[in-house]
């Protein structure tokens, strides 16, 4: 599981930063929650976008959104994901991100709080799962801060699962 | 080259293919039909009868205020008429096929059932609207539970009434009962005293 954390999507087995992005939702016993994600993932961090609700869909797809000449669903992966909300979340940063061979990709609504930095040394599988959906993680590991979650990009978009 | 009509329901655009409207009317032009269900959706527009499906209503997020279109577009659906309420006809574009793109499948359900495209207009993305979904389902299911509920209802002030009137029918017969009885008792003690 460690090994197949630290691979990028082009399969390369050394990956020199990922993305650290702050979940909006409570601290758990083992700290605080943290999407990762590796730097091929990540195309754009927007200011801002016009977002295009589309009626019936749940609070965490709030619409989609123009980017590069395509159309892309904007998301709350925390929503996704089906996380506690936090009472006070800090306003929504965008990142434009993109699963292996670009088939598809998503806007994502974030905390502002994003960092840049060296694959966490030491992290390991979490005993804690959060409740999450397998299909829909890659998987959640601990390290010093609190808890690591790898979402599985692919599967969250497709549609296949229910989010 | 398609023709897509951009409509506003509450704060939002939406398009839908011209190949399916009639004419865009005014609310006023609807006359309501007259039917056991107050609020069943056939109404006559132009001399024919057509369900009206509330967009403003439908669309908006936590329902909104119902009624509150000033517009309706007239539709012909699998041979059906259909009046589509919408508060405002924005414009008709004309739009390049590889402009209508999927809607991204992450959305699944009723909002891909309902609006399976997206036009890429100029400056913004407009969903589009399926019409078909008015007559398979979706409104037509709204309605139909709308119908339903309104007979339940009805039944059960029926059933409500039937039972105010069994109770008073039986309050009814036991004071008769007892007027009889008395007038029974006041018989017989006419006759023994006679007797006696």
């Amino acid at each position: 599981m460690e090994s197949a954390l630290f691979q990028s999507p082009g399969g390369d087995a050394a990956v020199r930063r990922v993305l650290i992005v702050p979940a909006r939702t409570p601290a758990v016993s083992s700290g605080k929650v943290f999407f990762m994600f590796v730097l091929g993932q990540v195309t754009e961090i927007l200011r801002e976008t016009t977002v295009y609700p589309v009626p019936f869909a749940p609070p965490h797809l709030p619409g989609i959104a123009r980017w590069r000449g395509r159309v892309m669903p904007v998301l709350s992966l925390e929503g996704c994901l089906n996380l506690a909300p936090d009472e006070h979340p800090a306003p929504d940063r965008l990142v434009a991100v993109r699963t292996r061979h670009d088939r598809v990709g998503a806007i994502l609504k974030t905390d502002p709080g994003l960092r840049l930095i060296h694959p966490p040394a030491g992290a390991r599988t979490a005993d804690e799962d959060l409740g999450v959906s397998p299909p829909l993680i890659r998987g959640i590991y601990e390290w010093t801060e609190g808890l690591l979650i790898v979402p599985h990009l692919e599967n969250i978009l497709s549609g296949k699962f229910a989010i | 080259m398609k023709e897509i009509m951009v409509f506003r329901a509450g704060d939002h655009s939406f398009g839908l293919d011209l190949i399916h409207i009639r004419g865009v009317y005014r609310s006023g032009d609807l006359q309501p039909v007259d039917s056991e269900a107050p609020d069943s959706p056939a109404y006559r527009l132009e001399g024919r009868r057509v369900d009206l499906f509330d967009l403003p209503r439908d669309l908006v997020a936590g329902g909104g205020r119902s009624g509150a279109f000033r517009r309706v577009i007239l539709m012909d659906i699998q041979g059906r008429s259909a009046a589509l309420g919408v508060n405002q006809i924005e414009r008709v574009m004309n739009v390049e096929p590889d402009h209508i793109v999927p809607l991204p499948p992450v959305f699944t359900g009723k909002s891909r059932k309902w609006f399976p495209g997206v036009v890429m207009g100029a400056d913004r993305l407009i969903p589009l609207l399926d019409p078909d979904i008015l007559i398979e389902g979706g409104a037509a299911e709204a309605d139909l539970e709308r119908r339903l509920l309104f007979h339940i209802r009805a039944d059960k002030v029926a059933e409500q009434m039937l039972d105010g009137i069994r109770k008073g029918m039986a309050t009814a017969m036991e004071g008769e009962i007892d007027r009889l009885k008395q007038t029974l008792a006041a018989a017989e003690s006419t006759e023994s005293e006679q007797a006696g």
